[in-house]
């Protein structure tokens, strides 16, 4: 099985513990994860509103 | 004003009188937030207490629900509370009248931007997040916590959490430069295609 996998930007940095055992139980369970190509931010809180960007507060 | 407000007032040990009340904010709220009228909310805590930012805030999520319900508007959205919000919809999940608390956050925190009440620290924090964002494309903590403490001038705080960067980089959750991606600057134009009102 295939999957695309988009890790986002803490399981790059901060949270890769995450990223090496999701790996590592995808591997056992047979789950190839395909990395999205140049994927962006989610944006966490200060840009992700239901409504519009917090991001604008200049 | 009611004696019963001025006296739950009192008991949240504040001071407000009739002219500081905003009784067109909760209007405003109830007009931007989807789902059930936060006018709703019966004060039962359970938002607060699901809070895990609640530690750090002042008054929390119930007793924001019921200033806004009072029209405290100023105080509510020049609190740190709502830039102290971390989005996890705890409370919104529990909330037993179904109110989109997490949502009505958010929207406070876009009414003290456009009000020009975003005077917390926190809200310049979320602005030099998004700016680096908008930048790389990606996250590079080490950057924004630079030019953060840079532009609040706390030289203390920053060196105070210098030692947590480097253990941090010593077990490479930190990298010497930031990832990019190819077209960061299309994510500057979709904020301010959004901010135009052009994809809301």
């Amino acid at each position: 099985v295939r999957y695309a996998y988009y890790p986002g930007c803490s399981l790059h940095a901060g949270a890769k513990e995450y990223d090496i055992s999701w790996r590592a139980i995808c591997e056992v369970l047979g789950i190839e994860l395909v990395e999205m190509e140049n994927w962006s931010c989610c944006g966490t809180v200060h840009a992700t509103n239901p409504m519009r960007f917090t991001v604008n507060c200049t | 004003m009611m004696g019963s407000e001025r006296r739950r007032l009192a008991a949240m040990g504040e001071s407000e009188t009739l002219v500081d009340l905003d009784l067109e904010f909760r209007e405003e709220i109830r007009s931007r937030v989807e789902g059930l009228d936060p006018g709703y909310c019966f004060q039962c805590g359970v938002c607060s207490g699901s809070c895990p930012t609640m530690a750090r805030m002042t008054y929390g999520p119930r007793k924001i629900m019921h200033m806004i319900h009072l029209g405290m508007a100023e105080r509510v959205l020049q609190s740190q509370d709502i830039w102290y919000c971390v989005s996890c919809f705890s409370c919104a999940a529990r909330c037993p009248q179904g109110i989109e608390i997490g949502d009505v956050m958010s929207c406070l925190r876009n009414m003290a931007v456009a009000r020009g009440m975003a005077v917390d620290k926190e809200a310049t924090f979320s602005r030099i997040f998004v700016k680096v964002l908008q930048e790389h494309g990606r996250m590079y903590e080490p950057e924004v916590l630079l030019r953060y403490y840079a532009s609040v001038r706390d030289v203390d705080a920053m060196v105070k959490i210098a030692p947590l960067g480097v253990r941090m980089f010593l077990k490479s959750k930190i990298g010497l430069l930031p990832q990019r991606i190819s077209n960061a600057g299309e994510l500057g134009e979709i904020a301010a295609r959004i901010d135009r009102g052009e994809a809301e």
